[in-house]
């Protein structure tokens, strides 16, 4: 069942030009990006200063805004194209194609009717499985498509830029990208909730920009005026604790995944009762 | 092959309305069902509670078959950017169908085998409806749901839903289709309920149509204003049409009334029976009767 759930999403995603669409557009965005800073900064002292401040940052004890960690554990290297991806916030870009992908995609076939046509198939278990398995595939493309287009502006702007450790980067994006899925499954049960996209569009928006970072620095600012806590808002939703994962933490990156699977598991527990049970 | 819905005391509940109020019925097939209601009388809704796509508030529906149940409710659901045949291999493929050939088979069943590349969203509303037709096909569905097939269709399109659903009835299938086109239903379904309010007030056969209940008979005398006054004092369902006398009862009543009139001496120059449309019947208010 789930199979044949899967093998109908993947030849839907085969004929719809926003597959290709929004990661194109997201790759050229974060290009652009890229260069924009490399052509403002692009010098070695700048780079060096920013890499420096940000080892402080997730070093310090008690830690400020976004970057406290969960685990107080040293970081003593940080890939340089890394602090590149952090200071120009390609993380934000990839999330928010993720979502309006995920979003139009998962509701589409409410919205145009065709879930009367199947609707004893209709979220079921194996369709919910298939529709978060094709956005896992597309979170985690859409991630390290990014992150390449900041490495590829990266290396324009910044000779010699370090590539730091393979493994590290690979496995810090991966789970990234997992939290990045599970923060687009989040957002398709509010569009399931609210029986409308465009507010699930909305929402995840505020929630991964500039909207949500404010609401997180001031949340965390009330928890250390509350109490002497390494605790941080950031550590309960998997967007948020997307941007403070500590490259080089191990632990860290377990934290990330079992935060992601989590929120997946809420996805497939929630996702049958948000919705209705009549399906027209 | 036979196979049959059963409804048991089905209510669907809304926040500000009940559409269908203790329904009760059993359809065995092979047949067309027709069923027939004024807009909002809850037809619609109880199509969907059959289809599975809503619940009932209470009562039971029960559909005996093995197969899916083919279902075109409202507007066919379609994937507007794709062509025709990318949106039946779609459900194809969920329903572990994937047939390409098959997909082929049902486009030409319909009448949509020249469409090519032409997408969905670009297609006539009646290249739309028979598309949801395509897609109801799918699996060899025992049961087939159809909610008003044939509104915006042109005559053709008329027609050639009228010859499909009995050329599905013909390979064993059960047809329950609602419309509005009364005329139309009349010329295909093998049984009718009529809708109220959310109630079935009124199941009949095709043949049952034709009964006593539901015939007219025109009345021709030399002296209309004296026999017109008889027959609405005994209590006769009569009308005025012209110089004739329009009698709506069953033959056993109007033959009693024509007894009546000629005992007052009056002549007698035409006494005529007309067999009564599913229309007449519905407007005349044949269906109000209790069941």
């Amino acid at each position: 069942m789930i199979g044949r759930m899967l093998s109908a999403d993947l030849y839907r995603l085969g004929k719809q030009k926003s597959t290709w669409i929004i990661p194109l557009a997201t790759f050229a965005i974060v290009f652009a990006l890229g260069c924009l800073y490399g052509l403002i900064y692009g010098n070695a002292s700048w780079l060096d200063g920013i890499h420096k401040s940000m080892i402080d940052s997730m070093n310090s004890v008690d830690g400020s805004g976004n970057m406290a960690g969960l685990f107080n554990i040293g970081v003593t290297s940080l890939a340089e194209y890394v602090v590149f991806i952090y200071q120009t916030q390609e993380v934000n870009f990839s999330v928010v194609a993720i979502i309006i992908f995920a979003s139009m995609y998962v509701s589409a076939v409410k919205r145009n009717g065709y879930a009367k046509n199947v609707a004893s198939q209709y979220n079921t278990f194996p369709y919910n499985f298939s529709q978060a398995t094709v956005l896992l595939v597309y979170s985690a493309l859409l991630t390290f498509l990014t992150f390449g287009a900041n490495v590829a502006a990266a290396s324009i702007f910044f000779e010699g830029i370090e590539p730091g450790n393979f493994v590290s980067a690979t496995l810090l994006f991966a789970v990234i990208a997992l939290l990045h899925w599970a923060a687009c499954l989040m957002i398709v049960l509010i569009c399931d909730l609210f029986k409308n996209t465009t507010i699930g569009i909305v929402v995840g928006c505020l929630y991964t920009g500039f909207f949500g970072a404010l609401l997180y620095a001031g949340i965390n600012a009330l928890i250390g005026l509350i109490a002497e806590t390494d605790f941080r808002i950031n550590h309960l939703f998997p967007f948020a604790f997307s941007l403070v994962i500590k490259y080089d933490d191990t632990w860290s990156y377990v934290y990330g995944a079992a935060l992601a699977v989590v929120w997946a598991v809420l996805f497939f527990v929630l996702k049958p009762l948000v919705r209705k049970k009549d399906i027209a | 092959m036979e196979h049959t819905v059963i409804l048991d005391h089905v209510t669907k509940q809304y926040k500000k309305c009940t559409a269908v109020n203790d329904v009760t019925t059993r359809i065995t097939g092979p047949m067309i069902y027709g069923l027939i209601g004024k807009n909002g009388a809850g037809k619609t809704t109880l199509l969907k509670m059959i289809g599975g796509l809503a619940s009932p508030t209470s009562g039971t529906v029960t559909v005996g078959t093995k197969k899916t149940v083919g279902v075109l409710i409202e507007n066919p659901g379609l994937f507007t950017h794709l062509d025709a045949r990318d949106n039946l291999l779609i459900k194809m493929k969920m329903t572990g169908l994937d047939d390409e050939n098959e997909a082929e088979r049902l486009l030409g069943k319909v009448g949509l085998a020249n469409v090519g590349k032409k997408k969905a969203g670009a297609f006539s509303l009646g290249m739309k409806q028979r598309l949801g037709i395509a897609l109801a096909l799918i699996g060899d569905p025992d049961l087939i749901l159809l909610d008003e097939p044939v509104n915006g269709l042109d005559p053709e399109g008329i027609v050639f839903i009228r010859d499909f659903l009995k050329e599905l009835r013909s390979e064993g299938k059960t047809i329950i289709v609602s419309s509005h086109l009364l005329g139309e239903l009349s010329k295909v379904s093998d049984r009718y309920g009529f809708l109220d309010n959310g109630r079935l007030i009124k199941e009949l056969g095709a043949s049952e149509l034709n009964h006593e209940d539901s015939s007219v008979f025109s009345l021709s005398v030399d002296m209309i204003a004296p026999a017109f006054d008889r027959l609405s004092a005994n209590g006769y369902r009569v009308s005025l049409e012209g110089n004739l006398i329009l009698i709506r009862e069953g033959e056993q009543r109007a033959s009693q009334a024509l007894a009546a009139v000629l005992s007052d001496g009056v002549v007698v120059k035409e006494f005529k029976k007309f067999e009564v449309g599913l229309e007449e019947f519905f407007l005349s208010g044949g269906a109000s009767n209790d069941r």
